[in-house]
């Protein structure tokens, strides 16, 4: 089987050129940096929850 | 608050404390991990604890001293409790424990607050690392697979049905999804999660076992043997459940890989069905040399000449080494062996500092994959054997809080970790279970191991350095401490560097985890020299 372009994303090229999205622990994301990783970061929050009653009368408008 | 005033049936340690719960507020354990290390430092502050309230958080209250009968906490409330030795000191603790909540802490400098703006201005993502919360994983992940996009997703507590929507999802996308659970990702040179700096070479590593990945490529790069790529698949994907979808796919991608000479494949035992499945895929489609580990598996016979199998990572290490070079395998003897004579010797000499009461190992490890390798030798060495993270052969340890007998305890596994951050990072677990364990009069030999690299702490023998000096200093009678670190010289700790730090405190460096497990063992064990010399051949030696 061969392999498509997306799994080829994954291999660097002479520049180091490898872009990464970190989401979640900071931490992993200052260590890509200290490493010279093209790398961005997003500050994940959990979504927030809505009342029972609410989504029950939005599932009903909606 | 004094402490005998307590409206919360909360009995303390500390002449002035407060434990107080905001409800409904998130902040990631290693943010809050920082705000505990920056409110401890107020002067006259003695303990601090700012953690989401999970039960792993409440256990760990209690250890820190602030015992309670009825705290309405849970996992998705945050807990701020402080002790201190005057109101003042108090009073200035809590401001700036509430002001860091407030600012936040951290040096991000790509910062985004949701996933869609960070992908609309960021179109060419090779990979995400994603260590969020388990019961979310799915949502983003979903939407990155869509967009074609590997992931490594790090995190834990992925509910099995999300993982095989996740996997399925993957495979019509073609993506590569490494993980959940995978603690270990390296892509020529560049360390995702927890991984060490490791040279680029010709070996590249699939595993369902983080710090396997983390000790084979650590320990090859320190003798002139490069990775290319080191993919941590996660526990899982060996289960029937999963049926290996992912390791296939990355045994696929290393087999197609020019720059990948030699294959290895380290896992816990895969489900017997997954197992086949597996090897079947490698004798069909492998011709590349491949070194097979399934650690605490049976015995097998290779059924073709460029498939060997080894019992431990040791031994998968050695073998790497053979299959690439003489020289090179005479490099990895020279530095990571020791004969069979010099650890007798060594092990009479350890015992003869011990009393005969003392019968028993304790062993508290970051790292699961150094457990289940650390079972592999000793269940073959030692009768009563517990741990919390059982291979066969070796009893499940009930209360996980608690060792008896022999006891070998993953301190990763997940019931230590809910709402905190990795024992890798964060120590205070281990160091408390450490002074807890010197304390048994019968424990002749307490085993650990220090994962260095990206993502843990960054001075992991310096945290435990006072719990250390204590009980080497301790009136209560010798104990042998016998640890291996598990990092190369070019990490950010440095492996040089922290072995010393461990031998000035009088601890027993081994070069390799086994090598501390088999040496742990001589010391209690009961069994003749012809059965430890077998031991010695079939699980060290090459």
């Amino acid at each position: 089987m061969s392999m498509d372009k997306r799994i080829h994303k994954l291999k660097v090229n002479d520049k180091n050129e490898l872009n990464i999205l970190n989401i979640g622990l900071e931490i992993f994301y200052n260590d890509l940096r200290k490493q010279g990783v093209n790398a961005i970061h997003v500050a994940w929050k959990p979504p927030v929850k809505l009342e029972k009653d609410i989504e029950d009368i939005l599932s009903k408008v909606m | 608050m004094r402490g005998e005033k307590s409206s919360l049936k909360i009995r303390v340690r500390y002449p002035y404390y407060t434990v107080n719960v905001k409800k409904g507020y998130y902040m990631d354990s290693i943010q809050l991990l920082k705000i505990s290390e920056e409110v401890k430092k107020v002067p006259g502050v003695l303990e601090a604890l700012i953690a989401m309230g999970t039960d792993t958080n409440k256990e760990l209250l209690k250890m820190l001293g602030f015992s309670y009968e009825d705290l309405n906490v849970t996992p998705n409330d945050l807990i701020i409790a402080i002790g201190a030795e005057s109101e003042d000191a108090l009073k200035n603790a809590v401001n700036t424990a509430e002001r860091l909540l407030e600012e936040g802490i951290g040096e991000t400098r790509e910062y985004y607050a949701d996933l869609d703006t960070a992908l609309s201005k960021n179109p060419d993502i090779s990979i995400a690392l994603i260590s969020i919360p388990g019961q979310y994983v799915k949502d983003v992940a979903m939407k990155l697979i869509d967009r074609g996009i590997n992931l490594h997703i790090f995190s834990d507590n992925v509910p099995i049905n999300d993982e095989i929507e996740i996997k399925k999802r993957a495979l019509e996308k073609n993506v590569l999804v490494l993980g959940p659970g995978a603690g270990t990702v390296i892509i020529k040179g560049v360390g995702l999660g927890f991984a060490d700096k490791v040279n680029v070479g010709s070996v590249g590593i699939v595993a369902a076992s983080g710090t396997g990945l983390q000790e084979v490529s650590s320990l090859l790069s320190e003798i002139g043997i490069g990775i290319s790529y080191g993919l941590g698949v996660g526990g899982n994907d060996v289960k029937n459940a999963i049926g290996g979808i992912m390791t296939i796919k990355a045994l696929e991608f290393l087999q197609n890989d020019d720059d990948t000479k030699v294959l290895a494949l380290i896992s816990k035992v895969p489900d017997r069905e997954t197992e086949e499945k597996i090897l079947n895929y490698i004798y069909n489609n492998v011709s590349k040399p491949i070194i097979i580990n399934f650690l605490g598996g049976h015995a097998r016979e290779s059924a073709k000449g460029n498939v060997y199998f080894t019992y431990t990572l040791h031994q998968t290490i050695l073998k790497i080494a053979k299959v690439i070079s003489e020289n090179k395998y005479v490099e990895a003897r020279n530095k990571y062996l020791l004969s069979f004579d010099e650890l007798i010797r060594l092990a009479d000499e350890l015992k003869r500092e011990l009393s005969s009461s003392q019968r028993f190992v304790r062993g508290l490890f970051t790292g699961g994959s150094f457990v289940n390798e650390t079972l592999v030798i000793l269940r073959e060495l030692v009768n009563d054997l517990y741990s919390n993270a059982p291979i066969e052969g070796v009893a499940e340890l009930k209360n996980p809080f608690k060792s008896i007998a022999n006891s070998i305890i993953d301190l990763g596994d997940e019931v230590f970790t809910r709402g905190r951050p990795h024992p890798m990072i964060d120590p205070t677990i281990r160091v408390n279970r450490l002074l807890e364990e010197a304390n048994y009069d019968d424990v002749a030999v307490i085993l650990m191991d220090f994962v260095l690299g990206y993502g843990s702490h960054d001075d992991p023998v310096g945290a435990h350095a006072d719990a250390i000096k204590h009980i080497m200093e301790s009136s209560k009678g010798k104990k042998v401490i016998i640890a291996h670190v598990c990092g190369t010289s070019e990490d950010p700790q440095n492996v040089v560097e922290q072995v010393n730090k461990l031998r000035s405190l009088g601890v027993i460096v081994m070069p390799t985890n086994a090598l501390a497990a088999f040496l742990a063992g001589l010391i209690v064990t009961n069994k003749s020299i012809e059965k430890l010399k077998y031991v010695y051949d079939g699980l060290i030696e090459v």
